[in-house]
This record gives C-alpha cells, sequence and structure tokens, in this order.
C-alpha cells in the first residue's frame, strides 16, 4: 500500500471517526510506514500529557468556594433570587419588625423618645450638692431682676465668670463707719 | 405590640420625671448669717466650706469670720419664708419659680427689697449692715430639692 502520509486522515483515525474498514486499511498503514507511526505515536502522547495537566488541574481547583463566587458574580436585580440563600438585611430587618404598620409605629415611638430625651436634657437644671468639696464646681450665676431700696445704697457685685458668689452690698449712711 | 408599649411606657415615664417639672417641687435655702470682724484671723469651722469665698469678698477688710445662725427655708413656688438677723431685721424669701435654670427669688431685708435668679445650688451673699463694730454677712444658697 503506497502511503501519502494523510495527517488529516491519521487525525479522525485517532478521534475514532473512521467506519470499521477504513479503520483497519489505516491501522495496517500505520504499522507498514515508519512516518506515520511516528505521527500517531507523537499525536497520541500529546494527547495523553494534555489529559494529565487538565486533570491534575481539575484536581487542585478549588472547587469549595466556586460556588460562593458564582453566586457573588449573580447581579442582583431586586427581584427575589431562587439561588440566593443568605437574605438581604432590608428583608432580615422587614422579618424583624413585622408588617409596615408596625414599623412606623416604632419608628414614631422611637422619633418621640428622642424628642423626650432631648427635651429633659435641656430643662435638667445642673446638679448641686452641699458638701465642700462640691462647692467649687458649683457655679453662683446670678442675675438681678430689679431692687428697690428705702434707705442706703445698693451695690450688686456679680462676679462675670461666677466662679464667685454674687454680694448684694446694702450700705446705710450712718452705718458704713465699718467700711 | 410588645415594643409599643414598651416605648410608650418609657415615654410616659420620661414626661412625669419630676425634674421636668421643677415648679412643682420646693427650693431649699441654706442661710447662714455671719459676723464678720477686723483682728485676729479665724474662720469659724462650721464656715470651712465656703471659707474660700468669705476671705476673697470680704478678707481685704474683715478678717474674722463667725457664724451666727443658720437655717434652712423650705419654700414651694409664691411661698415667703423669713428669718430674723441679729441687727433686728429681718430677712425674707420669697420663691418665684425656676426660669431658664434659674431659681427666681425676692429677697427683702431692712429696706432693701430685690428680685434675683440664682443657678441651682447657688451661692449669693448679702452684706453691708453695721453689726457689733463689725458687718452681718448673709450667705444664701438656694436649690431645688431633690
Amino acid at each position: 500500500m503506497s502511503c501519502n502520509h494523510d495527517e488529516t486522515l491519521l487525525d479522525r483515525y485517532l478521534d475514532g471517526e473512521l467506519s470499521a474498514a477504513l479503520r483497519l486499511r489505516v491501522e495496517a498503514n500505520v504499522q507498514s510506514c515508519a512516518h506515520c507511526q511516528r505521527y500517531v505515536s507523537d499525536i497520541h502522547s500529546i494527547r495523553q500529557a494534555l489529559q494529565y495537566s487538565s486533570a491534575r488541574s481539575v484536581a487542585n481547583a478549588p472547587l469549595d468556594s466556586l460556588w460562593e463566587t458564582i453566586r457573588m458574580q449573580i447581579p442582583n436585580d431586586g427581584e427575589e433570587n431562587p439561588l440566593r440563600q443568605t437574605p438581604l438585611l432590608g428583608e432580615r430587618l422587614r422579618r424583624w419588625w413585622g408588617p409596615p404598620a408596625m414599623e412606623w409605629a416604632l419608628g414614631g415611638a422611637v422619633a418621640a423618645l428622642a424628642v423626650m430625651i432631648g427635651l429633659w436634657t435641656l430643662h435638667t437644671p445642673p446638679h448641686a450638692t452641699t458638701t465642700p468639696d462640691a462647692t467649687a464646681s458649683v457655679t453662683h450665676e446670678f442675675v438681678v431682676e430689679s431692687y428697690e431700696v428705702s434707705v442706703g445704697t445698693v451695690i450688686i457685685d456679680v462676679d462675670p465668670q461666677h466662679d464667685m458668689p454674687a454680694i448684694v452690698w446694702h450700705f446705710v449712711d450712718e452705718e458704713e463707719d465699718h467700711i | 405590640m410588645n415594643l409599643i408599649l414598651i416605648a410608650a411606657s418609657l415615654i410616659m415615664g420620661l414626661s412625669s420625671d419630676p425634674v421636668l417639672n421643677t415648679d412643682s417641687k420646693p427650693v431649699h435655702c441654706d442661710i447662714q448669717v455671719i459676723h464678720a470682724t477686723r483682728g485676729d484671723h479665724h474662720m469659724d469651722p462650721k464656715l470651712q466650706p465656703i471659707a474660700r469665698y468669705l476671705n476673697r469678698s470680704f478678707g481685704t477688710r474683715f478678717q474674722s469670720f463667725k457664724l451666727m445662725n443658720s437655717s434652712r427655708l423650705v419654700l414651694t413656688k409664691s411661698q415667703t419664708g423669713q428669718e430674723s438677723l441679729p441687727n433686728k431685721t429681718t430677712l425674707s424669701l420669697t420663691y418665684l419659680g425656676v426660669e431658664r435654670a434659674l431659681l427666681r427669688l425676692d429677697m427683702a431685708v431692712g429696706g432693701l427689697k430685690t428680685r434675683v435668679k440664682v443657678h441651682d445650688g447657688g451661692l449669693f451673699f448679702q452684706a453691708g449692715r453695721s453689726y457689733k463694730k463689725g458687718m452681718l454677712i448673709v450667705a444664701i444658697r438656694a436649690k431645688l430639692a431633690r
């Protein structure tokens, strides 16, 4: 049998695409033709090497995280996603708070509570104690709204820093000898 | 529903807090009548809590400070309390309520009438009148009852 080294035919042979009769003829040719025999051997070796390499890559692939990676890449279009196993934060909050009416009621209650706390803070006078050690920390803010005097002189002595008590002086003329 | 009830209870509890209704609370006016004189340095031990203020305010003229009397007037809003002073005059205090965290008081003593506002827990002095070779100092501390 003459051989024209038809590599396409040899490829189809290696791929198992030939009919039984043609496969027998090619096998006989490969046995007798050194060129075709070397070609078939080379291609077979290459294919084996590729198969081994692929199998090793698959074996070492991090398949455990494959699904998680895929799931993260699924776009979130706002619709219910059957593939999503973990509910979104908003969904979880809605489940926890209950129906929308309950959300509004609780929101109003929290807002009212915040307002009440604010008012309470504004209207709470600073605490004071009578212990000697606490005296220095008490502010002595003092304001005179009005005064009137039937005898003598009035002097209001106010410390603008409020760290000293104010003095309401009332002097009567005939008594001023001690000043 | 339980959460709503809890929130409502908190709001009601805060709104009924007595701190919010300070006008309904009485004010305590602690009054100390002090005789200040020249001479040897002396500070009555009972005056130690306010000794710093006495020395800074009156120390250039007087060196001796003796506590003659101390008392407390508990006044509700619009109520007047009186305290007799050693110089035969009378100190009158009327509590007028709370305004912007300041306690409003009317004070009258020996021909002087004045309306003042003082910080809750704050101290002020009324002074100037002669007494036994010295001067009477009235220390008044007003604070809301807790």
